[in-house]
């Protein structure tokens, strides 16, 4: 028994020793600093995280101009002769070679040069000690003396950093904790699952994230269930007077113009980040507000739209304007059959993803948006039988023409994600039916011959006998909520505040993604959209479409019947079937959860 | 331990109750307990989120298998609680018996069996004979199913004939062999599904590309007195029709090299004087396998049978990440649980509904895990 108690005593005393310093971990780490503890939907290792946290630890480069960039050595020796010599110094110390004469380094040495002249003389002094040490720490050491020399590079600091020290990245948490020493981040990468993930915390009170991101129609359940701050309705239990008078988005935006935060998104973004109150969320979570209200409960910082994109050298290759995309559905069959004439397979799809977009959007343009809602939810025209709208049988016939004709790739059906994309990035397809997310998607697999392949993107064709808005566009916001739960929501809403007006551009420019803010450019593969995102009004923007509405005749409806209609396979459906069985799904959800849903 | 004192046998029990309590703590709270909670839940409609749970009774049952089904259930269970009763009652009798004999053990078991015939029965009305209730459901249901009979009739065949031939005794390259048989059974779920996808892609893929290469090497072969070249329509293997066999080949591929070890340490058990006395006797290759190797390796068999039965019915990671969408043809009861409960993609979170699946698919490994034990030998072999 001594032996027992002896062995119990052991156990007992290591698990109270790990779990004391489970407890004090946080402490020990962040000291006595204010916490944001940041949830995010992205994996570690995935493009956004590196751009928000900065290189892994362990994996930073040991020189700022990394191994090939000979061309920066010999601008920095251009732009401050009397440095010269140590410059070429420690070239030959890291590379055990002479520095190339400028002629046979990179071409744009005179720009580079003029740049590397513009900054200060202390900070050059310190980048040439830098240079030629191996040193992994020095990154952060020499970003924060950069920051501190050229507080002139305000908005760009991080984009002008990274392009004079090319081996070098910077996270934004980085600069914003250096911006905010009374902050600390605690990062969770999450990914996809980051709401399952945080679900016990939720539960149980604990732990919440004070920042969690993801898309308006993932974070949906977070304001159904009022889980999320409103960030454009008063918030009067806060301290922070422009909160409780007019909402948290009206707070100054970072860059210290003076502008509310909330001006400085553009028209979409702020659509798409809104959620519509439903009957439901009143009457079985008690939400706050009246059913209908609008509420941006979503920071903005992303925009993706459904849009097809193009090979614009198949346009060429078949004789066609590059510039100018199809309007029309019919123009879109017609290209079509062209490029199935020149041999070139027209729609790159997977037989799973996305399938059920060619159904919505085609129904959008042909009904229009309110109607596809109505009938939808159970309030409008049917889909079969005797109070059906005909139009909707028109769409699936014209599907399935569109299949029988060949214009989705070869053996479409069996295709798995990211199958129809790589096709599409190797030039085997000219359409690809999408989000805006593609080209972040593409540019991190390869970088593609443009010869063969050359992006461009238009939104969904007009239907000219439909009746539909043939300027509405489905957009879905990507973003941040702040938890209700949280207990730092100042210092989420600065964090925030700080990603929207110093990460934005990053964000277009390193990432190809569409900013919510105003004024960044759009990456070059969408610059076709630059118009239509200008001139949108709120009635041409669909927040995230029925997927986003109708989340549940979405899924036991919609993406069942579609399953079963626009792949080939053995139980397939006719166009009358498929709007027969969507007719019964749609009545059998009605009958289970009630309309609406 | 030397014991002692008025009641020796309760002391015994105090100190083996101190002994296990932290084990029985631990599983009471992290095994037990889930269990019952779980129970629980499945009567609730749950995001997962909302600390206000809704009640709504067996609805959720009732919505998996359909108020008909439901209804029928009544006179199922009727005869599904004589049979049990009579088994019962069997094994009562049975159990009173000091030294029962070997005759009476064997009533005793064979007695459950009409219990077992009436769910089976039950259960395959349901799958095949109805369309009510949730047709999602019972497509998934379907595929575990058609995952564990042929599934497991493949892979049970594959490691039999396997592990028979690596225990030849004169089979020079087994180690070999079995490690490069075994070897699949190292990787992940997640590692299998990719590499499958791979091998099985329409456009490019391994399978393809070898039908048409034996279509190529056939063509040359016949251009010799005709000239003519074949081609062959890509088979798309991962489409819905084939997506679920395309599943089970590679859940065999990953699976078969676990089984085998079992039955060639089992094949390998069996003393070599067992053999050498049959063929002393006369007996030949056949007879000695049926009368012999069948017989001592028949627990292994069914351990191997038991595990497979679990892991199909449990089967999750290969089939997620092999490409599941929406798609009935090809989701299996674990992942369809996950997607309704966990998958934020869709914004829904039936976390209720998702428990009562996993009650009814914990019910189901119970009903086929003791189903096999009925098969279990009453003699006790001992070598």
């Amino acid at each position: 028994m001594r032996f027992f108690y002896q062995l119990s005593a052991i156990v007992i005393v290591t698990l109270l020793a790990v779990l004391g310093w489970d407890l004090s971990s946080r402490r020990v780490s962040h000291g006595n600093k204010e916490l944001i503890i940041y949830a995010g939907m992205f994996g570690p290792g995935e493009p956004v995280q590196l751009l928000y946290s900065g290189p892994p630890a362990g994996l930073e480069p040991e020189h700022p101009f990394g191994a090939q960039a000979a061309g920066h050595y010999a601008a920095l020796a251009a732009a401050w002769p009397e440095m010269a010599t140590k410059v070429k110094q420690r070239f030959q110390a890291v590379f055990q070679a002479e520095l190339p004469s400028p002629d046979s380094a990179a071409s744009d040495i005179g720009a580079l040069a003029e740049q590397y002249r513009q900054l200060d003389r202390r900070y050059i002094d310190r980048l040439v000690a830098a240079i030629g040490r191996k040193d992994r720490l020095q990154r952060l050491e020499l970003f924060n003396a950069f920051a501190e020399l050229h507080p002139q590079y305000d908005l760009h600091l991080i984009h002008i950093f990274e392009q004079l020290h090319p081996a070098y990245t910077v996270g934004l948490f980085e600069d914003f904790k250096r911006r905010h020493p009374q902050y600390a981040i605690e990062e969770r990468w999450d990914g996809r699952w980051v709401l399952s993930t945080n679900r016990p915390r939720f539960l149980t009170g604990s732990d919440v994230p004070d920042l969690i991101a993801g898309s308006l129609a993932e974070l949906r359940i977070l304001f159904r269930e009022n889980l999320a701050l409103p960030l454009d309705r008063p918030l009067p239990e806060e301290s922070d007077p422009v909160w409780r008078s007019k909402g948290i988005l009206y707070s100054a935006s970072a860059d210290g113009g003076g502008v509310p935060v909330i001006d400085t998104f553009n028209n979409v973004a702020l659509e798409a980040c809104r959620y519509t109150i439903n009957p439901r969320d009143v009457r079985e979570n008690h939400h706050p507000y009246a059913a209908g209200t609008r509420i941006a409960y979503l920071w903005p910082g992303l925009i993706h739209i459904n849009v097809i994109f193009y090979n614009r050298a198949h346009f060429r290759q078949i004789g066609l304007n590059p510039d100018s995309p199809p309007r029309t559905v019919d123009e879109f069959e017609d290209t079509c059959r062209k490029l199935l004439k020149a041999g070139i397979e027209p729609i790159a799809q997977d037989g799973e993803s996305y399938l059920e977009n060619w159904w919505l959007d085609l129904s959008n343009r042909m009904v229009g948006y309110d109607e596809l809602l109505k009938s939808c939810s159970g309030y409008g025209p049917r889909f079969a039988g005797s109070n059906a709208d005909k139009r909707y049988l028109d769409v699936a016939e014209r599907l399935r023409r569109w299949r029988n004709e060949g214009f989705w790739m070869k053996q479409f059906s069996a295709s798995k994600w990211p199958g129809a994309q790589r096709d599409f990035g190797a030039g085997k397809c000219t359409f690809l039916f999408t989000g805006t997310w593609l080209p972040a998607e593409i540019a991190q697999t390869r970088s593609y011959d443009p010869k063969v392949f050359d992006l461009s993107c238009f939104i969904f064709p007009g239907c000219p006998e439909g009746t539909g808005n043939p300027r509405a566009i489905t957009a879905s916001a990507q973003g941040h909520a702040i938890t209700r739960q949280g207990r730092n929501h100042k210092g989420a809403a600065a964090l925030l505040n700080y990603l929207s007006t110093y990460g934005a551009e990053l964000e277009g420019t390193e990432l190809h993604y569409i900013s919510a803010r105003k004024g960044v450019p759009l990456p070059p593969e969408m610059a076709a959209l630059g118009p239509i995102l200008a001139e949108a009004k709120p009635g041409d923007i669909i927040t995230d479409g029925i997927l986003g509405d109708l989340p549940m005749f979405t899924k036991f409806v919609l993406l069942e019947s579609v399953a079963q209609f626009m792949p080939i396979r053995s139980d397939n459906l006719t166009p009358e079937e498929f709007c027969q069985t969507m007719e019964r799904k749609a009545q059998e959800l009605y009958a289970k959860y009630g309309k609406g849903m | 331990m030397i014991v002692r004192g008025k009641h020796p046998g309760a002391r015994q029990a105090a100190v083996a109750l101190v002994l296990l309590a932290p084990t029985l703590v631990l599983f009471g709270v992290f095994m037990v307990w889930p269990a019952i909670d779980a129970l629980r839940i499945s009567l609730y409609n749950w995001t997962g989120f909302s600390p206000r749970p809704e009640w709504v009774g067996i609805r959720h049952f009732r919505d998996m298998f359909g108020a008909t089904v439901w209804g029928m259930g009544v006179p199922f269970l009727l005869a599904l609680a004589v049979a049990l009763a009579a088994a019962g009652l069997l094994n009562w009798r049975s159990g009173r018996q000091t030294e029962p004999t070997l005759w009476q053990r064997r009533q005793a078991k064979w007695a459950w069996w009409p219990a077992l015939l009436i769910l089976c029965a039950w259960l395959a009305w349901w799958l095949y004979g109805t369309q009510d209730g949730d047709d999602f459901f019972r497509w998934c249901v379907r595929n575990n199913f058609k995952l564990m009979f042929v599934g497991g009739l493949f892979n049970f065949a594959f490691a039999f004939i396997f592990a028979a031939g690596l225990s030849m005794a004169n089979f020079k390259a087994a180690k070999f062999y079995r490690t490069m048989i075994f070897f699949p059974s190292f990787i992940s779920a997640v590692g299998v599904a990719i590499l499958w996808q791979r091998v099985y892609d329409a456009r490019g893929g391994l399978c393809n590309e070898m039908i048409q290469g034996v279509a190529d090497l056939v063509s040359r072969a016949i251009s010799v007195v005709h000239p003519i070249h074949l081609t062959i329509e890509p088979i798309e293997w991962l489409s819905s029709d084939n997506m679920f066999n395309s599943v089970i080949a590679a859940a065999i591929w990953s699976g078969v090299g676990g089984e085998m070890i079992l039955l060639i340490a089992a094949i390998q058990r069996i003393p070599p004087t067992f053999y050498e006395a049959a063929r002393v006797d006369g007996a030949n290759e056949r007879q000695v396998f049926v009368h012999i190797t069948l017989p001592m390796i028949k627990e292994v068999i069914l351990i191997t049978l038991t595990l497979w039965v679990i892991g199909s019915l449990k089967v999750f990671g290969l089939v997620q990440a092999m490409g599941i969408d929406q798609d009935q043809t090809s989701s299996v009861v674990s992942t369809r649980q996950y997607e309704l409960a966990f998958s934020n993609r869709d914004n829904i979170y039936q976390m209720g509904y998702a428990t009562a699946m996993a009650v009814v698919l914990l019910v189901l490994i119970v009903i086929f895990a003791l189903g096999l034990r009925l098969f279990k030998s009453e003699e006790e072999l001992e070598f």
